[in-house]
C-alpha cells in the first residue's frame, strides 16, 4: 500500500453538485479497490497560466489516498475520458513526505520570515545579475 | 573586488523534506520574470535542493501553476 497524492483540476463551468459528485465517483473507484481516502484539499479556484480545454481557469483538489497498485490504472482511465477534467497529476509519495492536515497548518504559522526572505531575494537576484553580465 | 559571502540554501536552512509543486508561493521566487528557472548560483540553492525545485517547477508548469513562458516583455 502506497500513499498517492492525486491533485486535478475541474472545470470552472461546474456547479458544487457536479463537483462534489466528481469527487465521490473518484473516491468510489479509490474505495472499490480497498483503498483508503486520507485528505481531500481544495485549493481553491485559480487562474491557470495558460489556456487548458478553453479555460483559463479551474478548480484544483487534492486527493491523498492510500491503496494498491491497481486503482490508479483504474482513476486513469475515468479521468482521461472525463471532459470536466481539465488535466491531473499523480505521485507517490514516501510515507514521511506525507503530512496530515493539522501538521502542515502548524508549521505554516511563521510567515512573516518568508516575506523577509521574499524582499531580501529580489534584491540580491538583481546584483547578482549584473555583477555576472560584467564579468562576462 | 570584495567577494561576496556564500549564501546559505534556504531549504537546507529549514530542513526542508519535499518541494511542494502546488506552493506557487515558493515556487516564483525561483523563477525570473519570463518564468524561467533562476540558477543555483545565483539564488544560493544548494545542488540537492536546485534539483527538487526544478522537478517541482516542471511539475507547477504542467499543472498551468507557473507559466512555461511569459512573453509580456515583448
Amino acid at each position: 500500500m502506497k500513499i498517492y497524492e492525486l491533485t486535478f483540476i475541474l472545470s470552472p463551468n461546474l456547479d458544487k453538485d457536479g463537483i462534489s459528485a466528481e469527487i465521490d465517483k473518484l473516491k468510489g473507484i479509490i474505495q472499490a479497490d480497498g483503498g483508503q481516502v486520507l485528505e481531500i484539499q481544495h485549493l481553491g479556484l485559480k487562474k491557470t497560466s495558460f489556456e487548458m480545454k478553453g479555460f483559463w481557469q479551474g478548480n484544483y483538489y487534492t486527493i491523498y489516498y492510500q491503496s494498491g497498485p491497481e486503482v490508479l490504472k483504474k482513476l486513469e482511465a475515468m479521468i482521461k475520458l472525463n471532459e470536466v477534467m481539465l488535466r491531473h497529476m499523480v505521485l507517490v509519495l514516501k510515507p514521511s513526505e506525507y503530512e496530515p492536515a493539522g501538521v502542515k497548518k502548524a508549521e505554516a504559522a511563521p510567515e512573516e520570515e518568508d516575506r523577509r526572505y521574499d524582499e531580501e531575494s529580489e534584491e540580491n537576484f538583481d546584483e547578482e545579475e549584473n555583477r555576472d553580465e560584467e564579468s562576462q | 573586488m570584495i567577494r561576496k559571502r556564500r549564501k546559505i540554501c534556504r531549504f537546507c536552512e529549514k530542513q526542508v523534506k519535499r518541494i511542494d509543486y502546488r506552493d506557487e508561493r515558493i515556487l516564483r521566487r525561483y523563477v525570473s520574470e519570463r518564468g524561467k528557472i533562476v540558477p543555483g548560483r545565483v539564488t544560493g540553492v544548494c545542488a540537492k535542493h536546485q534539483r527538487w525545485l526544478s522537478n517541482a517547477i516542471k511539475r507547477a508548469r504542467i499543472m498551468g501553476f507557473l507559466p512555461f513562458t511569459s512573453r509580456d516583455l515583448d
